[in-house]
Formats: C-alpha cells, sequence, structure tokens
C-alpha cells in the first residue's frame, strides 16, 4: 500500500473502514487493505454523497453496479447523521427509475408536447430569449447544486442583464434569510447541530420535525436512551409525531407566537431575569422601523405583552408561560430553539425570527456549547445555493446586493463585465414573478429543480399562461411540465457531479456516479448551451468585455473547456472550475469556502473555513464564537462581529403583533394549515414514485379533529370538500392520524399532485422577506 | 431504557384491556396479509428495497409512539405469535427508517429500481471450521434475535445457544460493513 500512493477515493473508503471496524470493536488485529470496501466480487461500489432530500444534510454512500445504483446507506464517519437515515434516504436510488423519466426535450406543437432533438431545443431557447431578454425569468430551487445555482445567477445577472432570478426558497426560506440579516448583519445560522449533543432542552416553535428533520430529531431524543436528562417543548398549533415526544406539549393559537415570544421577553425583564451583561455589552435595541431605541423604549413597548393577555388570546396557561419563562431565567440550561415553515411562512414571518433570537439575545442564550436560537432548512442547499450564492432578484454572489454599487463593481470584476452592466434595480420575488408571468409583463421563464405548478400559493391566480413562453427543465412529467412550451430532460443527484451547503454551514461534494437515462443532461449543460448560442448569434449580453463567452470556463492550464459541447462537457468535471471562481465571492462576507479538492476529500466542511496556521484548512462549528471562529478576535468571547452598525452588537427587534390576513369566520369557520409528511419530499415528484414510500403514504388526506369530525358526521376515509375563497379541493377525511388539529382546525399536506391543496391556500406574504404565508388561511368543510 | 420497557410492559399487563384492540388488530392485519407478515426468511427479505435497507412495515401502525412498537418489537412473543425482534439496539424513533407499508399498493407509474441483493453464504475455510458471517452486521448487532432457538423459521439456528460471543468464532466479513 505504501508504494502506491492512496487516491482520495481509497483514502475516504479507508478511513470509512477503519471508522466502521473500531464500531465494531474490531479495528485492532485486521490488516488494512485499499479497495477493500468495494465487494469487488459482486461489482459493486460505492461513494458518498449527501442525501438528496432535505436541508439537515446527511451522508450518504450509495452502492453502483453494472452502471446502476443498487443500494443507499447511511455514511458513519458523517457527523451530520452519523450512519443512519431516514426512510427517504434510505429509498432515495429508487427516485431515479420511475418508468416516466423524461429522456427527450420536448417541444409543443398544435397544443401538444411533442419529441425534438437538443439542438431545435436550445435554439428555440435562444431565439425566444434574445426577442425579450429582459421579460425572460428564471425561477430555481434551493435543490439547484451550488454551481448550477452560479451558472444560472451568471446567466441571467451577467447575461441578460436583470435581476427577475428568484428560487423556490422564497417559498421556504426568505424569512429566515430576513430574520437573520435585520438581527446579526449577516444570514445564516451561527450555532450548529452538535449544539443538540449538550443542550439541556430543545423548544420547537411550529415545527415538527420528528417527520421534516427526522435524522435530528433522533439525534436529540436519542440521547435519553443513553441516559441524559433533557426536556423537548413543542409549542405548536396540532398535535404532531415531534409532540408524542415532548415532555411538554404547549398547543397555541395560529400567529399568537408573537405573543407569546414577546411574553416571554416582558417577564425575563420585568423578573430582572435576563442576561444583564450580555445585554449591556452584545446588544443593541431597536424598533420596529429599524431606528435605534433605548433599553427604556423596549421595555415601554413590552408592556403590551402582559401574561395575562399573552395567555389569554394564545391560548397557552400561565403554566406554561412561566415554564417557559423560567427556563429561559435559569444561567444554567443550556437551549436551542428551532424552527422551519411555522415562521417562514408567516405574514410576520420575518418579525417572528426576529423575535425568537430577542428571546435568547435577552437570556444570554446564544454563542455558547448548547444554547443557540438556529433556524432549520427545508432543501438539500437552501443555504448552499438560494442563500449562499445567493440565487434571488436583489442579490449577488457571496452575499452583496444588486442596489449596492461595491457589489456589483466587485461582481463585474469577477465576472469581467464592462462597468455598468449589472442592473441596479432588484427584480421581482417569486409570488410577483408568478403574477407578472400570468399578466403577461414577464413573457419568457425559465424553471429549473422545482415544480410551482403545485407548490405556489392560490394556484389558480398565480400559475396562469396563454402566449408566454415556459421552459421546465425537469425529471418528471409534473404539473409544471404541463404548462412548458419546452421540456428538458434533467440529470438528477448521482447522475451528475454536485455540491449542497445543508442547515448547518456545511458544503458537501460528490460525483456523478451513474450516466442519465436516454438523452437527459445536467442543468448547468442545458444553461450553457443555450448561452453559448446566443453567444454564436451574436447577442451581446453572452460576451465580456472584450468580447469572450460569458460563461467562458478554463482548466488548470487555462485553455478553454468547450463545455457547451456535450461531449466535452460529459469528459470533464466543471463543477470544479465553477465552484474555484464563486469561491472568490464568499470572502465577502466572511463566508470562505476551502478549494474544491478539500470538499472532495472531507464529510463536508462547515464555513467559513480558513487555512490555520499549520496549512490545513478548518472549518467553523460555530460562528461568533472566540476559538472557533478565526473572526472573532482573542478575549472577545462572542462577537456579532457582521454588525451594520460596526459595534459587533446584535439587534433585538421591537416586533409588535400582528393579526393574520385572514381569520376564520361564519362562511369559512376552520383554520387550514398545510405542510409536509416524513415519507414524501415537496410536492412528491420523485417520492410518489417510489413504492416504499407511496405504499406508506398514497395521497393527500385532510386532518380532522375527532370532535369536529362527529359534528360533521364523517369518519375517516369519507370524503369533504375543502372550500376558501380562492378554490377547493376533495380529500379523504383522516381522523387521529398521525397528526390531530385542535377543534376549528384542519391539516392538509401538499406531496400529492391529484389533490391540489395549494388552490386553496392564500398568497399573502411577509412584506419583509415576501415570503407566503401557507400555514393559516380560513376554508370551510362540506360533505361531497 | 430497560426501565421504560418494564414500565410500559406493567401498562400493558394492567391496562390490557384498553391496548387489547390493538394488537389484536394488528395480529388480524397479518392474517388477512397475502404476502406481507412472513416468517421465512425469503419473505421477510421482501420487505427491504435492497440489502441494507430497513425492513417496511408489514402491517398497519396505529401509534406515533416508538415505546407501542417495542411493546411486540422487543422480544419474541409468545402464544402462537411471532414477532420480529429488532437486531439493532433500540433508537427512539422507529419510524424514521422503517414505512409503514401496506402490500398490494400499486405505484400510478412503474418503478424499474432492482435492489442489491442478499449476500450468498461464505466458504468455511475448512469444513470443521465457523463459518463466516455473510451479511453485514451494522443495525443487525443482536445475533439471536435472528439466529437464537426461538426463531423457528427465519434463518438459519444456531447448534449452540449456549455460546453468546458469536463473534469470537465467526468472522464478519469487513468488506461488507459498508
Amino acid at each position: 500500500m505504501l508504494n502506491n500512493p492512496m487516491t482520495r477515493r481509497d483514502f475516504l473508503k479507508l478511513s470509512a473502514k477503519v471508522t466502521a471496524l473500531a464500531a465494531l470493536g474490531l479495528g485492532g488485529g485486521f490488516p488494512i487493505i485499499a479497495h477493500a470496501f468495494d465487494d469487488e466480487s459482486i461489482g459493486l461500489k460505492w461513494h458518498k454523497a449527501p442525501c438528496r432530500f432535505c436541508g439537515v444534510g446527511c451522508g450518504a454512500f450509495v452502492g453502483v453496479r453494472d452502471g446502476r445504483v443498487v443500494a443507499v446507506q447511511g455514511d458513519r464517519e458523517a457527523a451530520v447523521n452519523k450512519g443512519l437515515l431516514c426512510v427517504k434516504g434510505y429509498h432515495a436510488g429508487a427516485a431515479l427509475y420511475g418508468s416516466d423519466r423524461l429522456t427527450n426535450p420536448l417541444i409543443r406543437k398544435n397544443g401538444r408536447l411533442q419529441r425534438a432533438s437538443w439542438e431545435k431545443a436550445i435554439d428555440l431557447i435562444a431565439e425566444k430569449m434574445m426577442q425579450d431578454p429582459k421579460r425572460f425569468a428564471i425561477y430555481g430551487s434551493g435543490q439547484w447544486t451550488i454551481p448550477e445555482g452560479y451558472t444560472a445567477m451568471k446567466f441571467l445577472k451577467g447575461g441578460l442583464r436583470h435581476n427577475h432570478i428568484e428560487p423556490n426558497a422564497r417559498l421556504c426560506m426568505a424569512s429566515a434569510v430576513s430574520g437573520f440579516l435585520t438581527t446579526f448583519g449577516v444570514d445564516e445560522p451561527s450555532g450548529c447541530y452538535d449544539d443538540l449533543d449538550v443542550c439541556d432542552a430543545v423548544i420547537c416553535w411550529g415545527n415538527n420535525w420528528a417527520e421534516m428533520h427526522p435524522v435530528l430529531f433522533s439525534r436529540f431524543v436519542d440521547r435519553r436512551l443513553k441516559g441524559d436528562k433533557i426536556r423537548l417543548i413543542d409549542l405548536a398549533t396540532r398535535r404532531t409525531r415531534t409532540t408524542a415526544a415532548a415532555d411538554h406539549a404547549i398547543e397555541f393559537k395560529p400567529q399568537t407566537d408573537m405573543l407569546i415570544a414577546n411574553g416571554i421577553c416582558h417577564l425575563l425583564i420585568k423578573r430582572e431575569a435576563y442576561d444583564r451583561k450580555f445585554v449591556e455589552d452584545k446588544v443593541r435595541f431597536k424598533a420596529d422601523d429599524e431606528t435605534v431605541i433605548t433599553f427604556d423604549q423596549y421595555k415601554a413597548f413590552l408592556e403590551e405583552y402582559a401574561p395575562e393577555k399573552v395567555t389569554q388570546l394564545s391560548g397557552i396557561s400561565m403554566d406554561q408561560l412561566n415554564m417557559l419563562v423560567d427556563l429561559f431565567s435559569n444561567p444554567k440550561e443550556k437551549i436551542v430553539s428551532l424552527w422551519c415553515m411555522g415562521f417562514n411562512q408567516h405574514t410576520r414571518g420575518t418579525a417572528m425570527n426576529n423575535l425568537v433570537y430577542n428571546v435568547h439575545l435577552l437570556a444570554g442564550k446564544i454563542g455558547k456549547p448548547g444554547s443557540t436560537p438556529f433556524s432549520l432548512t427545508g432543501q438539500p442547499s437552501a443555504c448552499g445555493t438560494a442563500r449562499e450564492v445567493g440565487t434571488n432578484s436583489n442579490a449577488l454572489p457571496g452575499g452583496g446586493l444588486v442596489n449596492n454599487e461595491k457589489d456589483r463593481k466587485e461582481t463585474e470584476i469577477i465576472w469581467n463585465l464592462p462597468e455598468g452592466a449589472l442592473d441596479p434595480t432588484p427584480g421581482l420575488h417569486a409570488v410577483a414573478m408568478f403574477k407578472a408571468f400570468a399578466a403577461g409583463e414577464l413573457t419568457g421563464m425559465w424553471i429549473q429543480v422545482t415544480n410551482p405548478g403545485q407548490s405556489m400559493p392560490n394556484l389558480n391566480e398565480n400559475i396562469k399562461k396563454k402566449d408566454q413562453f415556459l421552459v421546465v427543465s425537469d425529471v418528471y412529467p409534473t404539473e409544471t411540465t404541463r404548462l412548458a412550451d419546452v421540456v428538458l430532460p434533467s440529470a438528477m443527484w448521482v447522475e451528475k457531479n454536485g455540491l449542497f451547503g445543508n442547515s448547518e454551514r456545511r458544503t458537501q461534494q460528490w460525483f456523478k456516479m451513474v450516466e442519465p437515462p436516454g438523452e437527459a443532461r445536467d442543468d448547468i449543460w442545458q444553461m450553457m448551451a443555450v448561452a453559448h448560442r446566443m453567444y454564436e448569434k451574436g447577442f451581446e449580453g453572452m460576451k465580456d468585455k472584450d468580447g469572450n463567452f460569458l460563461l467562458s470556463i478554463k482548466d488548470e492550464s487555462g485553455n478553454e473547456i468547450e463545455a457547451w459541447r456535450w461531449k466535452v462537457f460529459r469528459a470533464h468535471n466543471i463543477d470544479k472550475p465553477l465552484f474555484e471562481e464563486y469561491r472568490k465571492f464568499t470572502v465577502k462576507k466572511h463566508k470562505d469556502l476551502a478549494p474544491y479538492e478539500e470538499y472532495v476529500k472531507s464529510r463536508g466542511l462547515r464555513w467559513p473555513v480558513t487555512k490555520d496556521a499549520s496549512g490545513h484548512w478548518t472549518e467553523t462549528p460555530r460562528r461568533f464564537v472566540e476559538g472557533e471562529d478565526p473572526f472573532v478576535k482573542q478575549g472577545e468571547g462572542v462577537s456579532f462581529y457582521m454588525d451594520r452598525g460596526g459595534e459587533n452588537r446584535a439587534n433585538i427587534i421591537a416586533r409588535p403583533y400582528e393579526p393574520p390576513p385572514e381569520v376564520p369566520d361564519q362562511e369559512y369557520p376552520f383554520w387550514l394549515c398545510t405542510g409536509r409528511v416524513l415519507e414524501h419530499w415537496h410536492t412528491g415528484t420523485m417520492t410518489r414514485r417510489i413504492k416504499q414510500l407511496y405504499n406508506a403514504n398514497p395521497w393527500a388526506y385532510v386532518e380532522l379533529n375527532p370532535g369536529d369530525a362527529k359534528e360533521l358526521g364523517v369518519y375517516t376515509g369519507d370524503k369533504l370538500r375543502i372550500v376558501s375563497r380562492r378554490g377547493s379541493v376533495d380529500l379523504p377525511v383522516s381522523i387521529n392520524g398521525r397528526s390531530v388539529p385542535p377543534k376549528g382546525s384542519v391539516f392538509v399536506p401538499f406531496f400529492d399532485e391529484t389533490k391540489l391543496i395549494n388552490q386553496v391556500t392564500l398568497d399573502a406574504y411577509c412584506p419583509l422577506s415576501k415570503q407566503p404565508d401557507y400555514k393559516k388561511c380560513a376554508v370551510r368543510l362540506e360533505k361531497v | 431504557m430497560k426501565q421504560r420497557i418494564i414500565f410500559l410492559a406493567g401498562v400493558f399487563l394492567c391496562g390490557g384491556a384498553s391496548l387489547f384492540p390493538f394488537i389484536q388488530n394488528v395480529l388480524s392485519a397479518e392474517k388477512t396479509t397475502e404476502n406481507g407478515k412472513t416468517k421465512d426468511h425469503d419473505g421477510r427479505a421482501k420487505l427491504r428495497a435492497f440489502y441494507t435497507a430497513p425492513p417496511v412495515i408489514p402491517h398497519e401502525v396505529e401509534s406515533q409512539d416508538s415505546r407501542d412498537c417495542l411493546l411486540c418489537h422487543s422480544t419474541t412473543l409468545k402464544d402462537g405469535w411471532e414477532m420480529a425482534q429488532t437486531p439493532h439496539p433500540p433508537f427512539s424513533n422507529c419510524l424514521q427508517c422503517h414505512a409503514p407499508s401496506l402490500p398490494g399498493g400499486d405505484l400510478e407509474v412503474a418503478n424499474a429500481w432492482k435492489g442489491l441483493e442478499e449476500p450468498q453464504r461464505d466458504k468455511r475455510w475448512a469444513k470443521t471450521s465457523p463459518p463466516p458471517v455473510p451479511h453485514r452486521i451494522f443495525m443487525r448487532e443482536n445475533c439471536l434475535v435472528c439466529h437464537g432457538p426461538d426463531n423457528s423459521n427465519m434463518s438459519l439456528k444456531t447448534p449452540h445457544p449456549e455460546r453468546s460471543s458469536c463473534l469470537q468464532c465467526h468472522a464478519p466479513n469487513y468488506n461488507r460493513e459498508f
């Protein structure tokens, strides 16, 4: 072995194996042989990849034989999941093999999608884009890989030179982003998953992580089996699988989370139980309009949130409120707050994110191992791509903003654009973008890796078109491809190279393992090919300031890789040069990434990743914390160094309660909440084609409180029509199923394309983040 | 954990009457299921999408609480009913990995997935030497759950149940530990 230098793959396999054997207590006497962990006798090889699905970012090993994925298992070396996956992850391999995979480009002719060549499809898209480039938008996703998002960003902002690009993360994490920016001046959590291993209590704010982030949930609750004294507090608007595992279940009325958070702050100050020193040294107070106020003014603002009012309006008991306050008052308690769509999909989503930071900042429960507010993420690269690359209407790569001249200039230099090429006007946000498309104000749109035909709120209003030109890149037919004029068949997950960034700032890399089926091709290649076709036809935007191709990629010796040619593209790993180019942006906001090769070697690294004194690339488990984050100076302890006020402070913002835009009334007497389930990924395009997952949860249903069911005279399996002011859908009833809503409210999952609950939902959104609220609207129930 | 199980066993005995319909439901689901609950080894292998996949649950699941799962699956129930005892250390969230999946549900679209098969038995070094372990041990750490004397038909039964340190003689194949 010593005579043959190991490849990185060998090294990875070897280290994984050593750990595995150590876990079994078998390490000592065994000779270690490189290549051992592939089973060559049956032609089986294992490769690392992050899981395709949620934002937890579990490390997986994918078993490949004869050019096909045959198995998926948890990576025991992966710090995130330590060997286990969830039921979606284990069965992810079957997502590649649905019999209706899209394998040829399709072009609509005479109202029908018909098979076409790549050549024709690329030509048509390039032609349409050149006709009206300023009104052609791109809509992508938090499931884009980092190089895919970066390419789309450069294509649109650098090439078409406007800002109408959005990710579906606008429907998912936008409120989290604006919450981070307003409180800390920089996006993404400062804590990490390790905090779950050492905290005393977890508070779930409207988050059913037992189903939506199951591996993290188990990582925490399994500590009980080891004898750890831990507490799980479930603050929710319905009883879920998380509630079943909770020590305290606190049910509150929709939207009153705002009252509860302010109510906790009110009592922390009233009882002088807040962390005075931390607040004096590290915190600044702001009013709702974000002007600076004094502590006394903040205290006066909180007067409105006296416990009597909070408990009366929210429906929680005084004991429950006191329990929460006592928890935050106790300097010894290490507390992690978790939330996801409950806060983010909220008409006051940004405010709700700010409010949970207020509680943690007042209590000084941040920046210490085991104490952190932690915003969970929905998609595998919502952080890595949508947020860090910044594939949205107001951002530039690496945390820049289009309306900031310095950011535009820096971007123009890296992209070699003529000065002033980038458009300073922010583009349309997702809901506005689809409304503009429906109204014909946008004439074209290219959608990749997402299914807005099912996932946009209030579908009847927002997914419409007449003559507008719609291109959809996907792997299966969906509610969105149904509307398309051109459908492009894409490669997915391990059919291509990629990098994802998960919730805890961990960037993870994988290599292509199997060929995509038929003529399916990578999303990056599709963009490259269209861009180059426009360049060939003389489109100015696709030229840099020297007249060269804007998306040109060079190999290590500086030679152009003609990546727009499929044969050349598939012979190269162009992720590497793209990532190296993108990396230049990441130092801007101290989100430094390591060179590509470091991610090949590791099981992901949490940024900022910097070179230490010995020349090693070192990750940062907890940001803003001395000794962990290289940008915190010695003696500072905790430093919020991205503070826009320049004082290294975080903001406590006085966010008042506001009622929801639509509340149940006589005509529409029930609350409707929508969401996900464990076995399905978002709109079910992949998971409804996997037998084990389909069988577990084949179709959508409406969950009813047993009391309401009795009054309505319906039983499990009966059909109900859910009607709102916007639309209706018929669903089978589920009573006492996996979750139970309180009286007067119902829950419907959105994964089922045969039962589109988003025809019913409301498209009101948070004024700051523009993220719509899928969790609350008023409906009535009719027997069918 | 042990305490919890004992406690639950207590609950089960005291509140047996109220839990009885649940158990009965599980059992009757087995009876009516053609391919789901099978005692033989091949039938059980079919509950996995591939050899290292967690098996799906071949019966209806009414409880969200893992402690309820363990009421049956932490022991081999007698009285004529044989339960699959979990071969790995207990975790808190059974349904994270095991999906309830009633057999017979047809996908709306066919899927051409072909999963990795169970490995073949490895040869003994000599006729008299103990056979090596042909499958991986991760998540199957408790050998006697499958190979012990209580499991009549599921898999190879040990002829020497009195010996309790299996890996002393039966070598795992470290190539397969991943």
